[in-house]
């Protein structure tokens, strides 16, 4: 009985800690609440890394990350609260990650590590939500944004911390008249009496909207704006952040409360400030495309080609030896310096028609030369497994009739696929059947010359009638979308 | 006076050093196309190759409802042999609806194509923005299409290849753009062995422009550490339509109950899209091994 009892608690607790897992928990804020920044750009704080005199234009900081040039920056030092003499000054140029020079020169001496430089990203905020209980009267909307857990959310300089839970906007010194609230499009500041609490160590920035005259229908759109004049001033990255001060995702809070100050609804909104994304104006993006033939003496796709091709031509010439390979390839070459990087699809109007008969439909009907009333030779369906447009399989038995093509990379590895241990090919996308061309060659960034070969292979049976079979493949270059 | 007219002077001059450098940096880029043209073309056929160079490559434009505006596109014919061909229109190549299709707002206005070796021509379009157009995002492609009967074929079997060189315009309509997104999907496995874990994320753009999604899945441990952090892929989405993320994330030993996070940054205005998934990864092939005996075992004592 002891074994049994001790058997079946050992079970639980396997089950338990094998099978009892929580599956996907959805936090993602509803769809009609939102926040926004006019200006969503991470402001910069960095401590000064080395005693700086006066007259000198080179700082020496800690991180210059987030920092661009033509950025207006201030110091802050130890004691004060705001930029020193209310000074500006213009980064006019990034040394490297700790170093960067400004205009005009300082006019003060710096002391390392207690004073510091910032870069002030203030915006314009707007918090947007539907209510879906009732406002009543003496009820409220109180609305929580992160402030960093300090005296210094109120400095008008940007916070940093340690983590996220730690940090958020600075209020600039903004006060209630700088923040409105809108129902729909009408302002409904008449309707609410307004109060501003700035973040101390123990809470975030609170707003409370206590609701006077009639109750706020359920289903009311509010917009809570607080005015870019002077405007929250985003927080600088997170100390140490992982994500280089990419996006830092901070949480605002929106409640509605009943007369007694029970909650009545809530959301959590997030919003992300981000590192901006710059641009290079002065250099063009270029993209050129080259198609060349092949000669009989190049390898390409395990073996050489039967017969050379031309840019415009892959040409086949005499099929005089049924039930055999005829493999010709073109060589297929990018350069481009678009930063998203680039693709080209690959596609056929038909299958290969006799006298460039069309082909209709994507099968033969009787036999497999016969498309309709008109011969054709038909995409190949490879060896013994299927083969399609989108999915490449060995072709190596020249009795499996048809065209088909495969890849190589030649110069950097932007094929899709690759022919290994044998001839892997794919259909060519036949559009007047309906399929979708078919990416051949892609890459996520630019190229200084990716080239693969586009290997075709061609096989006919015995009864081909005899007669010129051609089509027409397009090859389409674009930069990425 | 005297003042007006140095600042005006210094002006000029100004002017002038910014065209000479924008002239100098196009060369610079040219010249280094060229190169290495030559360098990875040397090898190949002794016929001639198609080699063609567009730029730019893309545009993008903001325009208000009523303008109109002219924008050039180079094409260059950098192979031995001429190329002929024409200048063409459409949206139908891109992941976007008739509803954003800018195709019939563009007009060509040099169709015709003719480039001798070494050849550079200038296309010029007018893109009239109706009065009534709605504010977001409208998109078409310009491309050179060969002319095919100029590529006739004279063998007896074979393939006529055409090669077909896109150029992508994006306008942005003026006006209150819309800006949404949202997650549609954020999957992990619910159990698995050990890292990496693949985790499938997708992103519909709800909005009137295309947006291109910046940030970070990051996998979290039971007690609130980042063990790893992978970065999403950036690319644009386009209005109504739906992108695909495949990411993997975990190294080394990992063990126990995690939480993999979506945090990422969409549009001009800070908007965020975040999502949260929690799986466990448990060696449980290794713990079943090592435990089954030790079970065993105990049952013997017992």
């Amino acid at each position: 009985m002891n074994k049994l009892k001790l058997f079946i608690v050992v079970v639980f607790l396997l089950k338990i800690f094998l099978f009892d897992f929580i599956k996907e928990t959805d936090t993602a804020a509803l769809l009609l609440s939102s926040a926004t920044l006019s200006n969503p750009r991470l402001s910069y704080r960095s401590t000064v890394q080395q005693s700086t005199p006066s007259g000198t234009s080179t700082i020496a900081v800690e991180t210059t990350n987030n920092l661009f040039v033509n950025d207006s920056v201030c110091f802050v030092l130890a004691g004060e609260s705001g930029c020193h003499a209310g000074q500006r000054y213009i980064v006019s140029s990034i040394i490297d990650q700790n170093h960067f020079k400004i205009s005009p020169a300082l006019p003060i001496n710096l002391t390392a590590v207690h004073d510091f430089v910032v870069s002030i990203q203030s915006a314009s905020m707007t918090i947007k939500f539907n209510t879906v209980g009732q406002v009543p009267v003496n009820g409220s909307i109180f609305v929580s944004i992160p402030g960093v857990k300090s005296d210094k959310a109120n400095d008008g300089i940007p916070d940093t911390s340690s983590s996220i839970m730690r940090n958020g906007f600075d209020a600039n010194n903004i006060n209630i008249t700088n923040i409105k609230i809108f129902n729909g499009n009408n302002a409904d500041d008449s309707n609410w009496t307004k109060t501003f609490a700035i973040g101390t160590a123990g809470h975030d920035h609170q707003i409370n909207f206590k609701r006077t005259g009639s109750a706020l229908s359920g289903n009311a759109a509010i917009s809570i704006v607080i005015d870019k004049t002077p405007g929250i001033v985003n927080p600088a990255p997170i100390q140490g952040s992982i994500t280089g001060g990419k996006i830092d995702v901070y949480t605002i809070n929106v409640k509605t409360r009943d007369t007694g100050d029970h909650l009545v609804d809530e959301v959590d909104i997030d919003i992300g400030p981000t590192k901006p994304v710059t641009v290079a104006a002065t250099v063009k993006e270029m993209f050129t495309f080259i198609v060349a033939g092949v000669g009989t003496e190049t390898t390409t796709c395990g073996g050489n080609p039967d017969e050379t091709s031309t840019s415009t031509s892959v040409p086949f010439g005499l099929m005089n030896s049924p039930d055999s390979f005829k493999n010709l390839s073109q060589k297929l070459t990018i350069i481009t310096n678009v930063a998203n990087g680039y693709f080209v699809t690959i596609e056929e109007n038909d299958q290969m028609g006799k006298e460039g008969n069309p082909c209709p439909g994507l099968l033969p009907a009787t036999d497999e030369i016969s498309f309709s009333n008109n011969k054709c030779i038909r995409d190949t369906a490879c060896d013994n497994e299927q083969c399609s447009e989108t999915v490449g399989k060995k072709w190596n038995n020249p009795k499996s009739h048809g065209l088909g093509y495969s890849l190589k990379n030649d110069r950097l590895n932007d094929a899709v696929f690759e022919s290994q241990d044998g001839f892997y090919s794919r259909q060519l996308p036949d559009i007047s059947a309906g399929k979708t061309k078919q990416t051949i060659i892609q890459k996520n960034g630019p190229t200084d010359g990716s080239s693969v070969f586009v290997c075709y292979r061609l096989s006919v049976p015995v009864n081909q009638p005899a007669g010129s079979y051609f089509n027409k493949v397009r090859y389409t270059a674009s930069a990425a979308y | 006076m005297k003042n007006q007219k140095s600042k005006l002077k210094s002006q000029k001059c100004k002017s002038k050093l910014k065209s000479l450098l924008n002239t100098f940096n196009f060369l610079l880029v040219f010249l280094t196309f060229t190169f290495l043209l030559f360098t990875l073309t040397s090898h190949v056929n002794a016929q001639s190759a198609f080699s063609l160079t567009v730029s730019p490559a893309r545009t993008e434009i903001e325009m208000r409802p009523g303008e109109t505006k002219f924008l050039s596109i180079d094409f260059y014919n950098q192979g031995d042999a001429a190329i002929f061909g024409y200048i063409k229109k459409s949206s139908d190549n891109l992941p976007v609806s008739v509803k954003y299709s800018a195709s019939l707002w563009t007009n060509i206005l040099d169709e015709e194509v003719k480039l001798v070796p070494g050849e550079k021509t200038t296309i010029g379009l007018q893109i009239n923005v109706p009065e009534n157009a709605r504010p977001g995002g409208k998109y078409v492609s310009v491309f050179f299409d060969p002319a095919e009967d100029k590529y006739q074929n004279n063998e007896k079997s074979s393939l006529l290849t055409i090669p077909r060189l896109v150029s992508l315009i994006y306008i942005k309509v003026g006006g209150k753009i819309v800006e949404k997104a949202s997650v549609t999907r954020f999957t992990g496995p619910d159990l698995a062995e050990s890292g990496p874990v693949k985790i499938e994320a997708a992103i519909f753009n709800q909005g009137d422009y295309h947006i291109r999604p910046k940030g970070v899945i990051n996998l979290v441990d039971m007690f609130g550490k980042v063990v790893d952090q992978t970065v999403l892929e950036e690319k644009n989405i386009f209005p109504e339509t739906n992108s695909q993320y495949t990411n993997y994330v975990g190294k080394g030993w990992l063990f126990g109950r995690y939480k993999a996070s979506l945090a990422a940054s969409y549009g001009e205005k800070g908007q965020v899209l975040t999502k949260t998934v929690y799986l466990w990864i448990i060696p449980w092939k290794i713990i079943t091994i090592i435990l089954i005996p030790l079970i065993i075992i105990a049952f013997l004592k017992i």
